[in-house]
This record gives C-alpha cells, sequence and structure tokens, in this order.
C-alpha cells in the first residue's frame, strides 16, 4: 500500500487566491494508520477528499498504489470505480451519505454497488452493523430516524461493508458517547491489525496520540510535519507553530519527566501504560 | 432566582415508533442557570432540545418556558426568546453569506438597520470568523460552520440558548475558546440561560448543573463534582469521567500522590 501527494495545490472554484492546499508532497508507505491534525479550516477535509478522487488536484498529483489522480482526467473515470472500491472514506458530516430508505439497505448498497449479490451484500452490512454496534432493531429505521451518533455509526459501516483496503475516516468519533468512541477506536485498532490502512482526520489528541502511527499536521493549506505523534506531541516549538493543543496525556507524562521518572515515552499511550511505565521507574 | 423552564412528565415517543424516546421527564431551569445534559447516543437529548425549542409537538406532560405554556398559541411568542444551535450547522443556515446569515436571526429580533453591521461585526469577531463575513455558509469546513452558527445564536440576545453538541467538530484550542465565550457571556448577562448537550465530559464539567439522560429517563442531576463523583455509574450508562478525574483516580490507585493536584 503507498499513498504519494506530489505538490498538490487544491482550489476551491469560487474561491479566486485561496489555495485550500498549498503544496502538499508526502508519503504513506507499507501498512499505516495515519492521523490528519490542524486546527479549524487548516484542509483536513480537503486533502482526504483527493484520495478516492472526489476532488481532484488543481496542481500536482496523488498517487494510490498504481492509480493516478490529477487535474480532472475524465478519461480516468473508468477506473474510479476500482479506486473507490480500494479506499472507502467516511464523511465529516455522516447525513451526507445516508440516502437509502432504510438503515440496512443503506449499509448493503456499498457492496451491491461493487457487484456484490444482494444476499452477500445483506450479509456484509449485517456484520458491519454488529461491529459499529447497531443491532438489528435498527435495520429497518430509516436513516434519517436516527440519533446524531447512531447515524454516524450507520454511515461508518456502510464504509466498512465495502470492505476497502484503505479506511479513510474524518472525526469518526464526533458525537459519540465515550463508550462508543473508544469502542469504535478499538474497532479501527481491530481492523489495522488485521491489515487495514486507515487514514483519521481527529481533533482528539489523546486518540492520535493512543492509535496513530504516523501523524500529518497541517496549517492553513500547507503540511507542516510528518512525523510519529510521539515526534510531533513532545515538541513544543512544533505544537506551537501548528496551533494544537497536546494531548491531555502529556501534562501529567511531563510533570513526571520534571520529578525526575526516567519514563520511556515511546511506551507511553494511555492513562494504564502511563502508570506501569511510572511503575517501571519506580522499581528500577 | 425564578424557573425560565418548567418540564413536567414529559413524554414521548415518535410517531412510527411504539418506543418511549422520554419517558416522565420532570425538571426545573432557573434562569441564568448554565446547565449540561450528558447522555449516552439514543438516550433522548436532541428530541429534548427539539420538543424545548416547539420543533417537535409535545404529546405528554407540559412545558412551561418564561412561564408560558408551551403550546401552539403561544410559540410565536416564546419563539422570540429561545433559540437552537443543531448538531449539523448545515440544517440551520439561510443566508447566502455568513454576514446574511446572521443578519437574518437580527432582522428576525427586529434590531434596527444600521445597529445590525456593529453587531453583526462584534460576533463574527467573538468566534474567529470576522475573516469569513463575505463567504457562503455552505463553503465553510466543518468547525467554521459550528462557529457561525454559535455566532447566530449569541448575537440575537436570547434569553435561552439551547446548544446541540454545537462544539462537536471544533479543534481543541476553539472548543475551550466557544466554550469560555459561552460561559462569559451568561456570566455577564443574568437574564441568559444555557442548556447544553455535549458528549465532552471535560465541557460539561464546567457547568453549574448536570441533568444525566439514559433510556429517557433522568437518572441522575447534580454539580457537576458530585455527578462525576459517580464514576462507575455513569460508564455503566455510557459515559465517563473527564480526562483530569481519570487520571487523578488512577494515580491515586497506583499510589503516585506526588503527582497529583498541581492542576
Ligand atoms: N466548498 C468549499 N468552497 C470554498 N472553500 C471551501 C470549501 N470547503 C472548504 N473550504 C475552505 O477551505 C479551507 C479548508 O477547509 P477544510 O474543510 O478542508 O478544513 P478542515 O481542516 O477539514 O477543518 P475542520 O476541522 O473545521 O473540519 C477552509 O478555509 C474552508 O473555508
Ligand atoms: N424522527 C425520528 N423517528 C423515529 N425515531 C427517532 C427519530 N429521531 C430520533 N429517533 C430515535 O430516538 C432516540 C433518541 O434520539 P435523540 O436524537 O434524541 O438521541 P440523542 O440523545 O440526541 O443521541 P446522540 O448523542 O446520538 O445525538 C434514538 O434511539 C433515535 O433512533
Ligand atoms: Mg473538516
Ligand atoms: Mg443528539
Amino acid at each position: 500500500m503507498a499513498i504519494t501527494f506530489e505538490n498538490v495545490y487544491y482550489q476551491y472554484k469560487n474561491e479566486d487566491k485561496n489555495y485550500s492546499l498549498n503544496d502538499i508532497t508526502f508519503d504513506l508507505e507499507g501498512h499505516f494508520f495515519a492521523g490528519v491534525i490542524g486546527e479549524t479550516g487548516s484542509g483536513k477535509s480537503t486533502l482526504i477528499q483527493h484520495i478516492n478522487a472526489l476532488l481532484r488536484p488543481s496542481k500536482g498529483l496523488v498517487k494510490i498504489d498504481d492509480f493516478t489522480v490529477q487535474v480532472q482526467n475524465k478519461k480516468k473515470l473508468k477506473k474510479i470505480k476500482e479506486l473507490r472500491k480500494k479506499v472507502g472514506v467516511v464523511f465529516q458530516f455522516p447525513e451526507y451519505q445516508l440516502f437509502e430508505d432504510t438503515v440496512l439497505k443503506d449499509v448493503a448498497f456499498g457492496p451491491k454497488n461493487f457487484n456484490v449479490s444482494k444476499e452477500d451484500a445483506i450479509k456484509k452490512a449485517k456484520k458491519a452493523l454488529k461491529m459499529v454496534g447497531i443491532d438489528e432493531s435498527y435495520y429497518e429505521k430509516s436513516p434519517f430516524e436516527l440519533s446524531g451518533g447512531e447515524r454516524r455509526k450507520v454511515a461508518i459501516a456502510g464504509i466498512i461493508a465495502i470492505e476497502p483496503e484503505i479506511l479513510v475516516l474524518d472525526e469518526p468519533c464526533a458525537g459519540l458517547d465515550p463508550k462508543s468512541s473508544s469502542e469504535m477506536m478499538e474497532l479501527f485498532l481491530n481492523l489495522y491489525n488485521q491489515g487495514l490502512s486507515l487514514i483519521m482526520v481527529s481533533h482528539n489528541m489523546d486518540i492520535v496520540l493512543k492509535y496513530c502511527t504516523k501523524c500529518l499536521v497541517l496549517n492553513r493549506g500547507k503540511l507542516l510535519y510528518n512525523l510519529k505523534p510521539t515526534e510531533f506531541f513532545y515538541n513544543e516549538m512544533y505544537l506551537n507553530t501548528a496551533k494544537i493543543n497536546e494531548p491531555n496525556l502529556l501534562y501529567y507524562v511531563k510533570m513526571a519527566l520534571k520529578k525526575n521518572y526516567k519514563l520511556d515515552v515511546n511506551n507511553i499511550k494511555d492513562i494504564s501504560s502511563f502508570i506501569l511505565e511510572l511503575k517501571r521507574c519506580k522499581n528500577a | 432566582m425564578p424557573n425560565v423552564i418548567e418540564v413536567k412528565n414529559l413524554s414521548y415517543c415518535y410517531d412510527n415508533d411504539e418506543k418511549l424516546i422520554l419517558d416522565n421527564i420532570s425538571f426545573h431551569i432557573q434562569k441564568g442557570e448554565y446547565v449540561t445534559f450528558i447522555g449516552c447516543n439514543g438516550s433522548g437529548k436532541s428530541t429534548l432540545m427539539k420538543i424545548l425549542m416547539g420543533l417537535i409537538e409535545i404529546k405528554k406532560g407540559n412545558i412551561y418556558i418564561n412561564n408560558l405554556l408551551l403550546n401552539e398559541r403561544n410559540l410565536l411568542e416564546i419563539r422570540k426568546h429561545i433559540g437552537i444551535v443543531f448538531q449539523n450547522p448545515d440544517n440551520q443556515f439561510i443566508g447566502a453569506t455568513v454576514k446574511d446569515d446572521i443578519a437574518f436571526g437580527l432582522e428576525n429580533m427586529c434590531i434596527k438597520q444600521k445597529d445590525m453591521d456593529p453587531l453583526i461585526e462584534e460576533y463574527a469577531a467573538k468566534v474567529g470568523m470576522i475573516e469569513y463575513l463575505d463567504k457562503e455558509p455552505s463553503s465553510l469546513s466543518g468547525g467554521q460552520k459550528q462557529r457561525v452558527a454559535i455566532a447566530d445564536a449569541l448575537s440575537m440576545n436570547l434569553d435561552i440558548i439551547l446548544l446541540d453538541e454545537a462544539t462537536a467538530m471544533l479543534d481543541p484550542k476553539g472548543r475551550e475558546e466557544i466554550v469560555s465565550l459561552t460561559h462569559k457571556m451568561q456570566k455577564e448577562n443574568e437574564n441568559l440561560t444555557i442548556l447544553n448537550v455535549t458528549h465532552h465530559m471535560e465541557e460539561a464539567f464546567l457547568s453549574d448543573r448536570i441533568i444525566v439522560l439514559n433510556k429517557g429517563k433522568i437518572v441522575l442531576e447534580g454539580k457537576p463534582k458530585d455527578v462525576f463523583a459517580k464514576g462507575d455509574f455513569l460508564k455503566s450508562i455510557g459515559l465517563d469521567l473527564p480526562f483530569s478525574l481519570k487520571m487523578e483516580n488512577a494515580l491515586k490507585e497506583a499510589g503516585f500522590l506526588n503527582l497529583l493536584g498541581e492542576k
């Protein structure tokens, strides 16, 4: 698996001077769970929509394995379906990807659209709904009669059911309650462990620190950093430049470091691994 | 302090479903209070907010807003005093530009044309959107949309503002700014009552009072520190403690008392 952005610029049609993406270049190779972070309006949603050619660069090119997405090359439309089977994108506002009249049909739509038989599509849909915690009592409900969090879960199931190789998620935990949010992250981690690669936009830095293998840091349309989360979050200067708050966890880790605990920050992903690391230092 | 909202024995189910979404709920909100509702997905929070806003008709129970019974006859009068910010801000934009959108709300409040521009600029600046006044709301990023929706509601000089996950798409710095803006406005204006819905326990912690919903029932209610003293119960209904409390509990339990309490 490889995703490459080469000097990608993107300008929305109604904008005359501002580039929402401004000369973005990076590579993601092999097996990854990448976080995309940056303040409001920094270009995260714009960037990820390039990965399945929902948006095409105004300049530059995007490569996903052997697919190339560049300036409005209509010729390639035939292959776009293949690309969209490979790369599944869940939008920031799930409303915009729900349209069938029942939850079950909605989730089955994706696989059916990729030539899976109706029967198998329903099977895949049921499996995906179970994974995101939506039970049978919801199957026949209209997606428009769901609560905000339920709707997001159904939208995520709709993409998982397609069984893409890369799962791209725009704030998948926004609107989920705390338990659903951690279950959803564990589901993503499972998919990652099964070989999927993921790209996730998130405003929750504790989640990015815990789950991501890489983070792409955007600011006003520019890519500032492409680093391991610990390399980024423990660097005060980087945080300030990107105008990003550190994860909540780091306040405590830094306090412990100040008090001379010889912590290995690479082992610290969340509260429980922090406590383990503290115990290790105390016993050493 | 008088009550601005009184809810008595409110029950609700959607037409197409017999499941009770709100199950015999009663509560009071005092004038000037900042009350946060928490509860797992599907627990009935948005349904309750829409009922308070008069967007869904009451079937069982009574609601008084500013001592007026919430019914069709009083709805227009009540709407002059209450506003809502939805989970998805796209559902509420009306204007062709950010500026028009804020202006539309002000027109409804009968603000004079000449007073409008300064107000629009004041509130756009407060939410950090002054550079975007001439943009179409639909061409904004998720967080920018939420900021505009919040400016709409705050600018109208309402007595009651309902915020239904109005900060869900904001980055952490943005959330801090907007949440403290709403608290500041509520402190400065003794007539302003805010009802907030959030999945961020840190945000809930800052309110005067928390009401916890589960399966359409109020299962817990009180000051934040009392509500969050019941960590195990909250976890059992899909909720959690604010990060700092979780960390303090973990440090205490493991005996690292020297790392506590500087925050
Ligand atoms: N359809 C559009 N037309 C014009 N400009 C747009 C459009 N969509 C986004 N923009 C602008 O492009 C920039 C990047 O937007 P984008 O949605 O990618 O941000 P984001 O990083 O996802 O932000 P958020 O965290 O708020 O969702 C913003 O300044 C935004 O106003
Ligand atoms: N229009 C509708 N018709 C039928 N059922 C509905 C409708 N809207 C919501 N529901 C159901 O009512 C329940 C409560 O929904 P509500 O939107 O009030 O939840 P919520 O507490 O706001 O959840 P969330 O945190 O996910 O936003 C949910 O189980 C939902 O499926
Ligand atoms: Mg976005
Ligand atoms: Mg809701």
